[in-house]
């Protein structure tokens, strides 16, 4: 376009009494150009441009929400039926995957990777089935099933953050090592 | 580098520092484990023997990466940065001890996560999820023992 554009325009006329006429385009060269370009128009539909590239970090983002989304709703079932001790940690725990969420949601750092806004939307859906992966019986997980939903949490995390571009790959690295760290409050 | 117990900010204030090449990340990990190493030393002078004991197990997996990052600088060909011949170390007592040996933790892990977030290489990545995970359990073990009331932090480095 930007080719044709310039073939129509009186540029080489003007360069050509300009100091670079040398390497301005000949007029056969811009006359060939002229032709090609309704040529190359006209080889067919197929291409409709090059695919967009596929950001990874978009369904990577997508997934960390999802599993920080099924251990909140995890501890929102250990606290339904938790009273006095062991309370405040596990609000803690919870307010922490809370933050997680929120790092996951935000604008990526740097605007570099686009996508920040479809990952938030999508997974709720996906999310409720896994909060309870024991079985309808125990509404109430316990300490050992937190323990082991963070230790699988935080290795999903840290697989995912070897495909994950830059500052998501930091990101992740990060939710690995906090669960990792809930764990040992858990124990 | 500076350890000082009374400088609360030396886990928080320590830079993100991005556009590290990979060899300037590794000779800053090297560098802080040696500083770390120094920093148990002094400290777990003033500990228990159960408290020691927690320390020499951190030194020991502290030791173990000082080793792995001085092999892959090694296969790099770059330089391994030694040990300082002091650092900046107060520690009065037991309790400044174990804020201290969470601090040297806290520390780490920004080095750590600044590996992760600095390399496309996934072997460095995965030293590095390492090293910040472990880490961010070891800060939260010195927090637990501590008796402080959150142990943990939502986003370690």
């Amino acid at each position: 376009m930007d080719d044709a554009d310039r073939a129509d325009l009186p540029a080489p006329a003007g360069r050509a009494s300009g100091p670079g006429s040398a390497s301005s385009p000949s007029r056969r060269s811009v006359l060939a150009a002229g032709l090609l370009l309704p040529l190359a128009a006209c080889t067919g539909p197929a291409p409709p441009g090059p695919p967009p590239p596929v950001d990874p970090d978009v369904a990577l983002r997508a997934a960390a929400v999802a599993r920080e989304q099924s251990l909140i709703a995890l501890y929102d079932a250990a606290l339904s039926a938790r009273t006095g001790a062991g309370r405040a940690t596990l609000e803690t725990v919870r307010s922490e995957h809370l933050q997680h969420l929120a790092a996951l949601t935000a604008a990526p750092p740097g605007g570099t990777s686009g996508g920040s806004t479809a990952p938030a939307t999508t997974p709720p859906a996906a999310t409720p089935p896994a909060a309870t992966p024991p079985g309808p019986r125990s509404p109430a997980p316990g300490q050992a099933e937190l323990r082991a939903a963070e230790a699988a949490a935080q290795l999903a995390h840290a697989e995912a953050v070897l495909p994950a571009s830059r500052a998501l790959a930091a990101l992740l690295a990060s939710l690995a090592a906090a669960e990792a760290a809930h764990a040992v409050v858990l124990a | 580098m500076r350890w000082c117990s009374h400088d609360r900010a030396a886990g928080a204030a320590l830079p993100v520092r991005s556009g590290m090449t990979e060899v300037e990340l590794l000779q800053t990990l090297l560098a802080a484990e040696h500083a770390a190493d120094y920093g148990y030393g002094v400290l777990g002078a003033r500990l228990d023997d159960v408290r020691r004991r927690q320390a020499l197990e951190a030194v020991a997996a502290h030791r173990t990466h000082r080793d792995q990052l001085t092999t892959l600088l090694r296969a790099r060909g770059a330089a391994t940065p030694g040990p300082e011949a002091s650092y900046d170390v107060t520690v009065v007592g037991a309790p400044d001890a174990l804020a201290l040996a969470a601090r040297l933790e806290d520390g780490l892990a920004v080095r750590w996560r600044d590996l992760v977030g600095g390399t496309d290489d996934a072997a460095l990545r995965r030293i590095g999820i390492e090293g910040l995970t472990g880490c961010a359990v070891r800060a939260t073990r010195w927090r637990v023992t501590s008796g402080v009331a959150v142990a943990t932090t939502a986003l370690p480095g």
